[in-house]
């Protein structure tokens, strides 16, 4: 499949599901700026435009009349069910969910229903494939051009993390946010896999937190095998006990997994260089490109 | 998420047609009188209503031999428990022949829902699940599994096991559960499968569609301030250490980890973790008024962390209440720090800077700056 970069710039044709929402509406002139280029918005109750875009009852209908292939979902967490599997179902190739508090049994439905869907989110500020697209909602100003792809876990600590690489003159190729849901529909994994995909991309900072095993699984997927570019990582909770809203059940199956110590430990042995704080990783990410 | 008391969890199994012990909800001073006529004879089980699973290691769970014995135990228990609780759950006593353990579970790495079986339930279930003597099954909750295909995927489990074991699968999708243990479950001497512990754990962001966890979350509330914050105010402000230097008043989950960790880092206590979440600060602006005041019940913290780095929020419309919780806390003679970038973060500064703030772009400066006061304070 064309990587994600080529295909976006030759062909995104982006719909926003709730784009009459205050998030969406707000979003809208910088995701434009940005050079998203959004050619529909979905309101089911709505008709007309907003702010020139136009407005269509379903994803069916704004597909047939615009081509739509991409979407952004900032619909109330209750309609993400309905909107995701409505896209999925028209073949769409990308769909960012933006909206938070989508119950965890829709999240499960909606991803194991994605197909060949590339499905991100939900709870996260979004993607941007710098130059091309921008479907989500981090700061623009952090998103100059560059070579380092940034995958997080965490929206607000990605932008510490894209702060500090841009005063060190360093800008973005990639930039993923998988969200903070319990089942994100991308993987830390998987955001991995296609921000190593943009050709751009010459190294990799990665933002992960306590609780999960998102980090243990990128570590087991990468163990003996040797990472395309330099990988550095910042992990936080150090002093948090993830919660263990798992009971005994939980606790046995993961042995140990979601800790601080366990994260660190596993991708230090897969050859991830893992900091404490976005400067020394941004200082360590930069020794290491002037290094080589 | 919302972890619910074993009172709660019980009324929704008996609803569901799960077995559970008859029981009867008493407050501290009920009369006990009436307790035979409706859970029938003694022996009973008496249970302090409590938040978490800590519950056994205090004796909160006690067996009471007579009528007489109930008040009095009830009274103990209220003494020495130190926990907050309202009421006591008193149950049959319904012995079973083997104590099972049984977990329907979120399992996200699979995208699915995953039950767990050992015989080897009550105390030894720890023991008994480490060294892997338990059976397990992963179901798409799309298709909760039968009594056939636990039966035939669980052998152990027989076949009036699989029947209480498929009813919990079914319940953990019907009622958007996260994690439902039963522990311990069996036999009892009728030959009826009942469970006579439950822990529940639903997910809270489906309460629209399961209106009575409204109800449920609400008794829990009473119990849990950090439950009670987050139904009042949406955001998160969770309490770490009530005698903490520096209070933390934050957007975003991860960063507001990440505080806590550098705080510690530099020898800081903090004093809580914060998300109090941009967007819903501008739905909701008295949500900052109310962490400003949280904050100020907790003398120790002299020094406050204000921590906004804007993506989807824009600091210009928050900014004036920023500016009102610096006044209210440069009144109580708290010292505060501002950080803030993003979106138009220079026109926030400014506003902040013109009523004599100090503003900070970096993080780290702020972090720098909060140590430093934090010294000066301790002086």
């Amino acid at each position: 499949m064309t990587p994600l970069r080529e295909w976006l710039a030759a062909e995104q044709r982006v719909v926003i599901q709730g784009i009459s929402g205050r998030v969406a509406r707000g979003q809208l002139p910088i995701l434009r700026e940005a050079g998203t280029n959004v050619v529909a918005g979905v309101v089911p109750e709505r008709r007309g435009d907003v702010d020139g875009v136009p407005l269509f009852a379903t994803v069916a209908e704004a597909r047939t009349a615009t081509g739509c292939n991409t979407s952004i979902v900032a619909v109330p967490p209750e309609d993400v069910r309905s909107a995701c599997l409505e896209a999925i179902a028209e073949g769409l190739r990308l769909v960012v969910v933006l909206s938070e508090g989508v119950p965890v049994l829709d999240a499960i439905a909606i991803k194991r229903a994605a197909g060949g869907t590339l499905l991100v989110g939900a709870n996260t500020p979004g993607m941007a494939v710098q130059g091309v697209a921008k479907l989500g909602f981090m700061p623009s100003n952090l998103l100059r051009p560059g070579d380092v792809a940034i995958v997080s876990r965490s929206g607000t600590l990605s932008y510490e993390v894209a702060l500090e690489l841009t005063e060190r003159g360093y800008g973005i190729s990639t930039w993923i946010g998988v969200g903070g849901d319990a089942v994100p529909f991308l993987d830390l994994a998987g955001a991995v896999r296609v921000a190593l995909d943009d050709p751009r991309t010459r190294a990799l900072a990665l933002v992960g937190e306590v609780g999960g095993d998102a980090e243990e699984r990128l570590a087991d997927e990468m163990a003996g095998l040797p990472w395309p570019v330099p990988v550095h990582a910042l992990i936080v909770g150090r002093g948090i006990s993830p919660e263990r809203p798992m009971g005994h059940a939980g606790a046995a199956i993961r042995g140990g997994i979601g800790l601080y110590e366990t994260k660190v430990a596993r991708l230090r042995a897969a050859g991830v260089q893992v900091h404490e704080t976005p400067w020394d990783l941004a200082e360590a990410l930069a020794r290491s490109r002037n290094e080589s | 998420m919302l972890i619910l008391l074993e009172h709660q969890a019980k009324a929704l199994l008996a609803d569901a047609g799960i077995e559970v012990p008859r029981g009867v909800l008493l407050d501290r001073d009920a009369d006990v009188s009436s307790v035979i006529a409706r859970i029938g004879p003694p022996p009973w089980m008496l249970k302090a209503q409590v938040c978490g699973q800590r519950r056994l290691a205090w004796g909160g769970v006690v067996r009471v031999p007579s009528e007489e014995e109930l008040a009095r135990q009830r009274a103990a228990l209220f003494e020495r428990s130190g926990q907050a609780f309202e009421r006591v759950l008193v149950e049959q006593d319904r012995p079973v022949e083997a104590e099972w353990f049984c977990a329907v579970l979120l399992d996200p790495a699979s995208a699915g829902l995953r039950l767990v079986l050992s015989a080897e339930g009550g105390g030894a279930v720890d023991t008994a699940l480490a060294e892997g003597r338990f059976a397990s099954l992963l179901f798409d909750p799309a298709s909760p599994p039968d009594p056939a295909r636990i039966a035939s995927e669980i052998p152990l489990a027989g076949p009036a096991m699989s029947d209480t074991a498929a009813a919990l699968c079914r319940f953990a999708v019907e009622r958007d559960c996260l994690l439902i243990e039963a522990n311990p479950f069996g036999v009892d001497g009728g030959g009826r499968v009942v469970v006579l512990d439950a822990h529940l754990t639903v997910d809270a962001a489906a309460g629209y569609r399961q209106p009575w966890m409204m109800d449920f979350a609400d008794e829990v509330a009473r119990l849990d301030p950090d439950v009670a914050w987050r139904r009042r105010w949406d955001g998160d402000f969770f309490v770490l250490d009530e005698r903490g230097e520096v209070a933390i008043i934050n957007t975003g989950a991860g960063s507001g980890l990440f505080l806590i960790d550098e705080l510690r880092r530099r020898s800081l206590a903090p004093l809580n973790f914060s998300d109090v979440r941009m967007v819903g600060i501008i739905r909701q602006p008295e949500r900052m008024h109310a962490v400003v005041e949280r904050i100020l019940e907790f003398p120790s913290a002299r020094t406050v962390l204000v921590n906004i780095h804007a993506g989807i929020g824009d600091p210009l419309e928050t900014v004036h209440l920023v500016l009102a919780a610096a006044q209210r806390l440069r009144e109580a003679r708290r010292r505060m720090v501002v950080r803030i970038a993003g979106r138009n973060a220079d026109g926030a500064a400014a506003i902040l800077t013109a009523d004599g703030f100090t503003v900070r772009t970096s993080l780290r400066q702020a972090l720098d700056e909060v140590q430093a006061v934090a010294a000066t304070v301790t002086a």
